[in-house]
Order: C-alpha cells, then sequence, then structure tokens
C-alpha cells in the first residue's frame, strides 16, 4: 500500500530546505545519529518490510530546541482553549453569593449555540467563536457528555440555593466556592475533568490520531499534531519559558516537582521534558516525511496521559493535605481536582489500570468530602502510587 | 541488600564530609571534628534529644490519653461524680502531655496528623460540638469537625458547665448518649494517633528515633532543621500569638479587641499550667543539646554569651509563668500587670529563638508566621 506522501519521497536537499525554515531557532545536538538510533529500527523492520515507503530511508532534519516551527498554526487549539475559559467563567460568577448561574446557558455554550461566547484576539488573529465549527461537547469523550451535562445542572441549582456552604449543605463556602452539598467544588470537578475529556481526548485520540493518518496530506497531519501540541497549553519555547501556561501546561510542571514553589526540580514522573520532546521530535519527523517517527513519539503521549492525569490526582491530594489547617473549603476544592483528574481517567481510551484498581481508588474518596479525614486522603494516595508505582516520589507529585 | 547497604554507605559518607564541612567553617568541635570518624552515622546531641526527650515525651502522651480514654469510657458507662472527677484529672495530665510533644510536628507526627491543627485547635466550635452531640452525622477525624475535636473540644465537654450540670449532660439530657459517644470518640482518636506516634519514634516499633538521629547536618530536611523549625513555630505562632496575644488582643503589629475567651483551657481553666509546661518543654529541650550547639558557635549576645541569654531568658519566662494570674481569662478581663509583663518576657524569647539561635545553629527558618511581626 502507498500513500501519497511516499509515492514521492523528498529528497535529501529537500531536507536541507526544512533545514533552513528553522535555521534560525536553537538545534539540539539531538541529530543524525541519535535521530537514527530512534528511528532506524522503525524503518528498516516496519518501514521496510511492509512496504511503507512514508519514511525516509535515512532521515537527515534536526529536531529544534523550541516549538517555532515556521508553519505552525495553533489557532484551532486556542479556539477550543477560549471556549472551555468562557464556560469556567460563566461556572465562575456561581462562586458568588446570590448569583444564580443558567444551566441552559452553560450547556448552549457546549453546544456552540446561542451566541454566548466573546471573540477573543490572539496573535492579532480574532478568534470568532460564536461561529467557529467547534463545539465543546462534541470534542468530549461521548461516553462523558452526560457527565458534564450533569455538572452543569449541579452548578445552575448550587448556586439558586443562596446557601452558605456547609457540610449537608449547598452552596458559596468562605473561600467564595460554590460547593455541593457533599463538598465538590463545581468549577475545580469540571475543569480537571475536562483536561482529560476533552483536552486529553482531542490531543491523543483526535488530533494525533489525525496525525498519523496516512489517507491525508502532509500538511493536514502537520497541522494536525501542531493542534495537539497547543491544547498542551504551553509556548513555543516550553519550559525555558512558562508564561501563558494552563491546563496541562500547568499540571505537568506540577507533576514534575510536587507542590513545592517555583519548580525547583523535576522530582516526579518528567512529565514536562517527555512531551516537549516527543512533540518536537514528532513535529520534525512529520515536516520531513518521516512518519514511522512521528508514530513513534506519538506512541509516546498517547499513553502517557493515563499517568498525567494519575499523577495529578495525586498531586491534589498532596495539595489537599498542605492545605488542611486551611479548613474544609480549601481542603474541598483541592480534593474536587483531584477526583476530577480521576474521572478524567475514567474516560482515557487509553488507561492500562485495571477495572479494580480504579474502582478501589473511587471508593476511597468517599461520598462526602466534609467527612474524609487526613488519614483517609494519604489511604488515596498511597492506594495510587501502589497501582503506578510511585512510592518513591509520591510525596513529590 | 547489597545495593542497599553500599547506598547507605556512601550517603552517610556524604553526611559525614557535610558534617566535617561545617564543623570546619563554624569551629564547631562539639559533635565533630577532624579527628573524629569519618562517616558520622549519628549526632550525639540527637541522640539525647530523641532518646531521653522526644521518645519519653510521645511514650508519655500515649499513656496519658490511653489512661484518659479508659476514663472517659468507664465515665460514659457509669456517669458519676467520682467518674467525671476521674476523666477531668485524666484529661489535665494528657493535655499536660501535649504541650510537651506540640514542638515536634515532623516526622510521624505530622505523617499521622498529631499536629496542634487536630489537636489543639482552639476555640472549639460549640455549635459543631452541639450539632455532634445532637444527632448530626459526623466524622470525628473529618474535615468539618477540625474545629470541634482535640484537647479543647474535652475542654468544653468536661468543664463548661460545671460539674453538676456536666453529669446531667451524660446522665438525663436528652443527647446523653450523644454526648458519650462524642466523648469517646475525640479520646479514642487522640489516644489512636498518640499511640502511633509513640510506635512510629520507638526503636521496637517504626524506629523513626534512629532516621532521627542520623539526619545530622543543618540542612533543609535535617533532623536539627525539622526540630528548629517545628519548635520556633510552636514558640511563636502556638505560644505567643495564640495562647497569649490574641486573648489580649495583640497580633503582631496590630491591637485587637481583647478576647479572654480565645486562651487555651479557657474551660477547665487550665491555660496558665498549660503555659507552665509548654515553656518548661522548651527549656527541657534547649538544655537537650541545643545548648551545647549554641555555645560551641561562640554566638555572643550584648556582652555576653548567646547561650547564656537563652537559658536565663528561658528561666526568667518560667517565673513569669508562674506568676500568671489564675485563671488566665480572668486575668485577662482585669488587665493584670503580670500578664503584659509576661507577653513582653515571650516576645523577646521568640527572637532569641527565631533569630539569634537558629542563626548560631546555622539552621533557616522557613515557616511563616503570617502575623506580619
Amino acid at each position: 500500500m502507498c500513500f501519497p506522501d511516499c509515492e514521492s519521497p523528498q529528497p535529501f536537499d529537500a531536507r536541507i530546505v526544512v533545514l533552513n525554515i528553522t535555521s534560525n531557532i536553537m538545534k539540539k545536538t539531538f541529530t543524525l545519529g541519535m535521530m537514527s538510533m530512534l528511528s532506524a529500527g522503525i524503518i528498516l523492520s516496519t518501514g521496510c518490510s511492509k512496504d511503507d515507503n512514508n519514511s525516509p530511508s535515512n532521515p537527515t532534519y534536526t529536531v529544534p530546541d523550541t516549538y517555532n516551527f515556521s508553519d505552525a498554526d495553533s489557532l484551532g487549539a486556542k479556539t477550543t482553549l477560549s471556549m472551555l475559559a468562557e464556560v469556567e467563567a460563566v461556572i465562575n460568577s456561581g462562586n458568588t453569593k446570590g448569583v444564580s448561574v443558567d444551566g441552559a446557558k452553560l450547556k448552549s455554550m457546549l453546544t456552540n449555540q446561542g451566541g454566548f461566547f466573546t471573540d477573543t484576539v490572539f496573535n492579532s488573529n480574532t478568534l470568532h467563536l460564536n461561529t467557529a465549527a467547534f463545539q465543546l461537547k462534541a470534542g468530549t469523550v461521548s461516553s462523558a457528555q452526560s457527565v458534564i451535562d450533569n455538572i452543569m445542572d449541579s452548578v445552575a441549582a448550587a448556586s439558586k440555593t443562596g446557601n452558605t456552604a456547609s457540610n449537608g449543605v449547598a452552596g458559596v463556602s468562605e473561600r467564595k466556592t460554590l460547593l455541593s452539598a457533599n463538598g465538590i467544588y463545581w468549577r475545580q470537578y469540571f475543569t480537571k475533568t475536562m483536561m482529560g475529556v476533552l483536552l486529553g481526548h482531542l490531543i491523543t485520540d483526535a488530533y494525533l490520531g489525525d496525525s498519523l493518518n496516512n489517507a491525508t496530506t502532509s500538511a493536514a497531519k502537520i497541522h494536525a499534531w501542531d493542534q495537539a501540541f497547543y491544547l498542551w497549553c504551553v509556548p513555543a519555547n516550553f519550559p525555558t519559558n512558562r508564561s501563558g501556561v494552563k491546563y496541562w501546561g500547568s499540571y505537568t510542571s506540577q507533576i514534575d516537582s510536587g507542590i513545592a514553589k517555583p519548580v525547583a526540580a523535576l522530582t516526579g514522573i518528567n512529565a514536562n521534558p517527555t512531551l516537549m520532546s516527543a512533540f518536537l521530535t514528532g513535529r520534525a519527523a512529520l515536516s520531513n516525511n518521516d512518519n514511522a517517527t512521528a508514530t513513534q513519539q506519538a506512541g509516546i503521549i498517547i499513553p502517557f496521559f493515563e499517568k498525567m492525569e494519575a499523577a495529578a490526582a495525586l498531586h491534589e491530594l498532596n495539595e489537599a493535605k498542605g492545605n488542611l489547617p486551611n479548613g474544609a473549603a480549601a481542603v474541598c476544592g483541592n480534593l474536587s481536582e483531584s477526583l476530577g483528574f480521576w474521572t478524567a481517567l475514567k474516560y482515557n481510551q487509553h488507561k492500562t489500570i485495571s477495572d479494580a484498581d480504579y474502582q478501589a481508588v473511587l471508593t476511597l474518596y468517599g461520598t462526602n468530602f466534609y467527612n474524609i479525614t487526613p488519614a483517609g486522603i494519604d489511604a488515596i494516595l498511597d492506594k495510587i502510587s501502589s497501582i503506578y508505582g510511585w512510592d518513591s516520589v509520591k510525596s513529590n507529585l | 541488600m547489597k545495593h542497599q547497604h553500599l547506598f547507605t554507605t556512601v550517603i552517610a559518607g556524604l553526611l559525614g564530609t557535610g558534617a566535617l564541612l561545617l564543623s570546619c567553617s563554624k569551629s564547631d568541635n562539639s559533635t565533630s571534628g577532624p579527628g573524629d570518624p569519618p562517616a558520622t552515622t549519628s549526632d550525639t546531641v540527637l541522640v539525647n534529644l530523641g532518646t531521653n526527650i522526644i521518645l519519653p515525651s510521645y511514650q508519655r502522651l500515649a499513656t496519658s490519653t490511653a489512661t484518659l480514654d479508659a476514663a472517659a469510657t468507664a465515665f460514659t458507662a457509669g456517669a458519676s461524680s467520682a467518674t467525671l472527677s476521674t476523666v477531668q484529672a485524666a484529661f489535665k495530665d494528657a493535655y499536660k502531655a501535649w504541650a510537651a510533644c506540640s514542638e515536634f510536628e515532623f516526622g510521624p507526627a505530622a505523617d499521622r496528623f498529631l499536629s496542634t491543627h487536630f489537636t489543639n485547635s482552639f476555640p472549639t466550635d460549640t455549635a459543631i460540638i452541639k450539632s455532634n452531640v445532637g444527632g448530626a452525622s459526623y466524622s470525628i477525624d473529618g474535615l468539618a469537625n477540625f474545629a470541634a475535636q482535640g484537647f479543647p473540644a474535652l475542654d468544653y465537654l468536661l468543664f463548661a458547665y460545671g460539674n453538676d450540670n456536666t453529669l446531667a449532660r451524660f446522665t438525663t439530657n436528652g443527647n446523653a448518649a450523644g454526648a458519650k459517644q462524642y466523648l469517646t470518640a475525640i479520646t479514642a482518636s487522640i489516644k489512636t494517633k498518640a499511640a502511633a506516634v509513640a510506635d512510629a519514634w520507638s526503636p521496637s516499633g517504626g524506629n523513626y528515633l534512629d532516621k532521627f538521629v542520623k539526619a545530622t547536618g543543618v540542612d533543609a530536611g535535617s533532623s536539627l532543621s525539622l526540630l528548629a523549625n517545628s519548635y520556633v513555630q510552636d514558640f511563636d505562632v502556638n505560644l505567643q500569638n495564640y495562647k497569649m496575644g490574641i486573648p489580649i488582643g495583640i497580633y503582631g503589629p496590630n491591637t485587637l479587641p481583647k478576647s479572654p475567651t480565645k486562651v487555651e483551657g479557657y474551660y477547665s481553666g487550665l491555660s496558665d499550667a498549660l503555659l507552665l509546661a509548654q515553656v518548661q518543654a522548651f527549656q527541657a529541650i534547649y538544655q537537650g543539646g541545643l545548648d551545647d550547639k549554641v555555645a560551641a558557635s561562640k554566638a555572643q549576645y550584648g556582652a555576653g554569651s548567646l547561650n547564656d541569654a537563652i537559658n536565663s531568658q528561658l528561666s526568667n519566662l518560667i517565673t513569669k509563668m508562674q506568676g500568671l494570674p489564675e485563671p488566665l481569662s480572668t486575668g485577662i478581663q482585669n488587665n493584670a500587670a503580670t500578664i503584659s509583663s509576661a507577653f513582653t518576657e515571650i516576645r523577646k524569647m521568640t527572637v532569641l529563638l527565631k533569630v539569634d539561635m537558629s542563626s548560631a545553629l546555622g539552621i533557616k527558618i522557613s515557616f511563616q508566621d503570617d502575623d506580619g511581626d
């Protein structure tokens, strides 16, 4: 089987053109030799034996240190991220006592109906969110869409009570957080769940999948890979530059260094270097029609999201312990974030955790955060750590 | 196991080298010197503090809280003036034992949440206690219950209404069953946590003592750093701010309304005894070897040595605590001069510990007291 890309493999001088395009940015010394170590095995064993000529037999490109590819396109990802942030802002309005949140409006925003979004400008490009084809709900794992709808309804119901939150009473806490009767901080639970069922899903299932779809053009693959990278929500020269990071762009640093701030050292699961290396290498590969290497790099990123979700759930438990002196509402916030990540993991289609292990952790969260004990928080943390083999680093996640 | 042994040896060697460098740079020959064995596996000061002060303090807390729990159980099984008196006495003994443990909120105490926040958060939340006693669903150590557990909650349950009414609340009152259940839930929780921490320190248990004495040096994470930070924080935040400052209306540079009901042990009137027990514990810890290290640093304070200044101030403070009016809350209402005089000395002590002692020891104090001083 032969695809358009492999019918006319790029000659060596074409790759030089790519090198020239990126010549204004720092290059890794990780070039030819190391690239061949990464890709040669696949090229020789997979590429040749399967008559897959997608990959050049002798890649000679350089992987840059930053994502400053001249033809990189981040606008699609920015549209998604902007929509998500605007839904969060509406949910946040319920954190003020007496403000009722319109649940129907929230659900309309998820399906991009009703013109509730505000256009945003990014790099001089105006993103017209209300007329964009993208819908947050459609981008969400289908089996999780009802979970998100239920959160919207719960936000609306809790905000209408006008109550002060306490054990058994939904309302706004003294920390200005809208909590359920059992202590779930809705906005954080929403965000962390969406980081998996929307952002993680789009990155791993949609865009990286499209990047590897040989039925599409090279340009389409590259475009899809760019969306996956920018949904990480980091700048091109991350982690040297950490400005503007959000969602996973913030959490990959947190699970790399624990609750100590500022980020001091890599003491966790090395998410930043793992993702950055894979995204850069895969993108450079696609730019050079080296699909085998891109496939290999996607194969690093896709399963890694399970670790990120589990590690982020554990990280928030460490945060919860640190927040214990600050009272129940503060800890409920961290536990809600943790449970959000754990909920996201449930819908991760690439997870390897057994159903029994997943459920065992879920059970430990209990049914009422107000009644969870410090030892109970440790029990969740220890169980996650045990499942993923993180006992030596669990305090640093 | 060979790998582990090798690792231990290498780490011990590194630690030993660090101690050697430190001792050279600070002219501190009290613990190690050029003629000492190269791999220092323990620090004699840490050995003394851990073996003769910290572990016995937790053992006493474990014993006294077990006695308290037994007395509370006996009281709830057969409430009488005699059993009430017994459980009240056991409470006072255990509370004073806690005053000699609140200085060590690291390692096992932190891991098992036997800390001031969970054990001695005052003033206690009487609304939550009444709700729980009245039949509300609660988790004794749960998030919603931090302000209604520990010694302050017991202080309320056992002393707030006078002996006759207290007896009635545990016998004839409609919520008597709830009161009994709540009382023993708290005593059982404290007993369990105290036993767990004592066991974790014990050589026959978790043997954190061994880890403690071997974590030498003064870097963050060393036992001396953990101890000094916890010790100074307990003095600065718990003793100075919460036990005295806030009740008399002083928080850092701010003047607040006086809040005499916010003293520790308000209902039992145990405030003075607890303050004295805590300062005596501070003195014992300091003189358990920190004094040797401060003396070896040759740090000066005024015309004399810093060590002499700290010892003198500790003695002075004990005298001040012994002279406080009883109960403290009434003394605060009456603007007793002995209280403001004692508070002045507490603040001097805080500076000596937080600034001068930590500097002499080479310890970085990293906690935030948030009171702006």
